[in-house]
């Protein structure tokens, strides 16, 4: 009998690592370190920001919010200047609704429906926001510039790695998975209203990966604009025909807070 | 008291077409442009044209034309239907509304007589009895300019109209400043029976959002 005993434990132990070996395994790769992914990250964003020097696409659109009433999904056509510029035009087969482009500190908005257009020289004067054009290209290609001092204190959050940094009275900040893409950015201005990208699928639009599906979330207002971008095209023209909103001699100059009523109108095609 | 009640029966037999007809009275020739008045005399005896149409568009990004193939259908006095099917686009327009089916945007637009409007704004002068919101001008070889006699919010204000040599519309084409040019080319022309209003409206399918516009 006592002889047995051994035996009996080394058989259960041996059945027991046999079955523990059988069942499945939760495999939990090892988490990268925060500076492979910030070298993921820096790569694919540059890969990004030389596409974004000259690229074209198509967008759908569509802006829902609580306080907002029922707005249809629109067309537009969307042209990147890297790394200041850019331009979206909405249009539909019964023509252009809104031409709006951003250039370093100026943007210049018409609506040829209305024959109204605006301009604006510093944005940051009318708008609060500095650089409008910079900005809306590095909300578009995801091509987001935390300093290296920032990547240094990254850290991560459940699986992706979160990096935050200031720029001008901004405080911004961007979580990357470890492909190195990332999955939101966030900026929160002085007065601490909060604008988040969350970028949603991705695709490659020739060697690059790009941001495919967006959204764009202004929490002061709970509006949220879902971008859908298609039929990436590097462009042909030239960057002055392309980037350029010219408001016609004869139409009516605006000030911003009158385009933003316009805007609030406009409900037809 | 038996006939008076039947001077009334009389009286109300003959006026009923004129009243049951309420409304504009038929569109003469002088009120249909003479732009439109081949397409119109091929209407008067079927009730229903329908085309080829081709919708060119310069880029104004590339500067180069960019252009969609579909159908226009055409029943006076006021229906219109395009459909491209490349797009899955189909637009349906009557004087007291329209829809607008757009598949890319999961959507179909109820346009209210206002949108309508907007959207037929050059389709209708090729129907009859358009001579009253436009006036044109003949600029030979069988190309017209047409003016819209009152101001419009909506851009282009003059379009011009060429003809093919059965005296059908061939090219519709505008351009509104700081927006498109934009040039219709029609082509095979066909003409059948009218088919009605029920023909120029498009249910929405189940699968899309429908949104109501003015």
């Amino acid at each position: 009998m006592s002889r047995g005993r051994p035996a009996l434990a080394v058989t259960t132990l041996l059945v027991a690592y046999a079955i523990a070996s059988c069942a499945p395994h939760r495999v939990t790769g090892p988490r990268l370190e925060p500076a492979r992914v910030a070298d993921r990250y820096r790569a694919a964003c540059r890969a990004r920001a030389a596409l974004a020097g000259g690229l074209d696409a198509e967008a759908s659109a569509w802006l829902k919010g609580e306080s907002l009433r029922d707005l249809p999904g629109v067309h537009a056509r969307l042209a990147l200047g890297a790394p200041d510029a850019f331009r979206v035009r909405v249009e539909s087969l019964f023509g252009v609704a809104l031409d709006f482009a951003a250039w370093g500190d100026s943007l210049a908005c018409y609506m040829p429906p209305r024959r109204q257009g605006v301009a604006l020289d510093a944005a940051v004067d009318t708008l609060g926001i500095c650089a409008p054009g910079p900005l809306g290209v590095h909300v578009l290609a995801a091509t987001w510039e935390p300093p290296d001092s920032a990547w240094a204190r990254a850290d991560f959050e459940d699986t992706l790695l979160v990096v935050r940094w200031v720029e001008a009275r901004d405080s911004l900040a961007l979580g990357v998975g470890s492909d190195g893409l990332p999955r939101w950015a966030m900026r929160v201005d002085a007065k601490g209203r909060v604008v988040e990208a969350r970028y949603r699928t991705w695709r490659f639009v020739e060697s690059a990966s790009w941001p495919e599906r967006m959204e764009f979330e202004h929490r002061p207002s709970g509006a949220t604009l879902t971008l859908k971008l298609a039929n990436f095209a590097r462009s042909t023209g030239s960057a002055l025909e392309r980037l350029v909103v010219r408001i016609p001699a004869g139409a009516e100059r605006l000030e911003w807070s009158a385009v933003r009523r316009a805007l609030g109108r406009n409900r037809g095609l | 008291m038996t006939r008076v009640s039947g001077w009334w029966i009389v009286a109300a037999l003959l006026l009923a077409p004129v009243l049951l007809g309420a409304g504009p009275p038929p569109p003469t020739a002088s009120d249909t442009l003479e732009s439109a008045r081949g397409l119109a005399a091929r209407l008067r005896s079927g009730g229903r044209a329908e085309a080829v149409v081709e919708r060119r568009a310069r880029d104004a990004f590339t500067g180069q034309w960019r252009s969609i193939r579909g159908r226009i259908s055409l029943e006076p006095p006021d229906r219109a239907q395009l459909e491209f099917p490349a797009s899955g686009e189909r637009i349906a327009l009557r004087a007291e509304g329209g829809e607008w089916l757009q598949p890319a945007l999961g959507q179909m637009l109820r346009l209210g007589p206002a949108n309508a409007a907007a959207a037929r704004r050059w389709w209708e002068l090729l129907l009859p009895g358009a001579g009253a919101r436009f006036a044109e001008v003949r600029l030979g070889g069988g190309r017209f300019a047409v003016v819209r006699r009152e101001e419009v919010a909506g851009g282009a204000d003059t379009a011009r109209v060429t003809l093919d040599p059965h005296g059908l519309p061939a090219q519709l084409e505008y351009h509104v400043e700081g927006g498109e040019q934009v040039a219709y080319r029609l082509s095979a022309w066909k003409f059948s029976r009218a088919r009605g209003r029920s023909a120029f409206v498009i249910q929405a399918p189940e699968s899309l959002q429908v949104v109501d516009l003015p």
